[in-house]
């Protein structure tokens, strides 16, 4: 972490600064470009005219992972792309969230029983800080799991020590 | 006598202050976490193959070079073309852009004459050592 994250005491300038700056993070969450399976379609919808993901402050799906902070897992994982999944988490840029949607990748979906292949959930490679269930699920289902994770942004301890996100955020690799 | 370039002192100043203070905020603020997964080169998570640093073919540079000449005859030549009609002495202006189509192109007939616009120039150059 940077020299000032989490390393200032709890009062009430350094929560007004984390509360700007969480506010800035909330409102330009910049999901990266990535779809797996029929999810992805819902996904698509969503940042399209209908739904509008813009107005949000989210409906700029980045090309690479470096510039974005937000990945949504649409889809079934398979072990095969586990691993990728994964590696691209790795490479985004922090703080970085993840969204899980549909019920292949909340926890297996369909395949829970006999799918040989499929990862039972993302959280299994991944910290998820939102699940969006489904199969899949409607695109106003995912922008209510995206402003739902637009609070938890919001509220995220940045400069102030505070132990519960610190523990989130060890939790998530930063 | 300096004291009169006051002006521009501080327009340095700030100047160097606008570019060193978002940089030394950034230090600050920003999560730094650097790991080999992170850092590695973005392959849309395949494994990188090769260096970034590649050898790229010369012929390119000279093709690129080339089409320069058509490119930028061609931009300047829409606003003359547009501005045209309403010249007071036409023929002026039309000697102006020959004169300017005149020049590129012997800037053409000489990568012509000096081979630039062969793709595959060993050929040319074996038949001309043999000749």
């Amino acid at each position: 972490m940077g020299i000032l994250n989490n390393a200032l005491p709890d009062i009430a300038p350094v929560r007004a600064v984390d509360a700007a700056v969480g506010w800035g993070r909330g409102s330009s969450l910049w999901p990266m470009t990535f779809g797996i399976a029929c999810c992805a379609i819902e996904m698509m919808a969503v940042y399209a005219a209908t739904f509008d993901l813009d107005r949000f402050g989210a409906g700029v799906p980045r090309a690479t992972p470096r510039q974005s902070d937000l990945i949504i897992v649409p889809g079934t994982v398979n072990a095969k792309m586990a691993v990728r999944v994964r590696r691209l988490w790795d490479q985004m840029a922090e703080p970085r969230y993840v969204i899980a949607m549909g019920a292949c990748v909340c926890g297996g979906g369909p395949y829970v029983k006999w799918g040989y292949n499929t990862v039972k959930g993302v959280h299994k490679i991944i910290p998820v800080d939102i699940f969006v269930p489904g199969c899949p699920p409607r695109p106003e289902a995912l922008m209510d799991g995206i402003l739902k994770l637009r609070e938890n942004v919001t509220r995220e301890a940045v400069f102030a020590r505070r132990e519960a996100t610190a523990r989130i955020l060890d939790a998530r690799g930063g | 006598m300096f004291l009169s370039y006051h002006a521009v002192l501080v327009f340095l100043i700030t100047g160097m202050a606008m570019v060193c203070t978002p940089m030394i905020l950034g230090v600050l603020f920003r999560p730094r976490n650097p790991y080999p997964a992170k850092t590695m080169a973005y392959e849309c998570a395949e494994d990188p193959v090769g260096d970034a640093q590649i050898r790229f073919d010369m012929r390119f540079y000279s093709a690129a070079l080339i089409f320069i000449i058509f490119d930028v005859e061609i931009a300047f030549m829409f606003p003359w073309a547009l501005v045209f009609q309403g010249f007071h002495d036409r023929w002026l202006a039309l000697a102006e852009g020959v004169a300017f189509i005149a020049i590129l192109f012997l800037g053409l007939v000489y990568v012509w004459v000096k081979g630039d616009v062969d793709w595959v120039k060993t050929f040319r150059h074996r038949r001309r050592v043999q000749g």
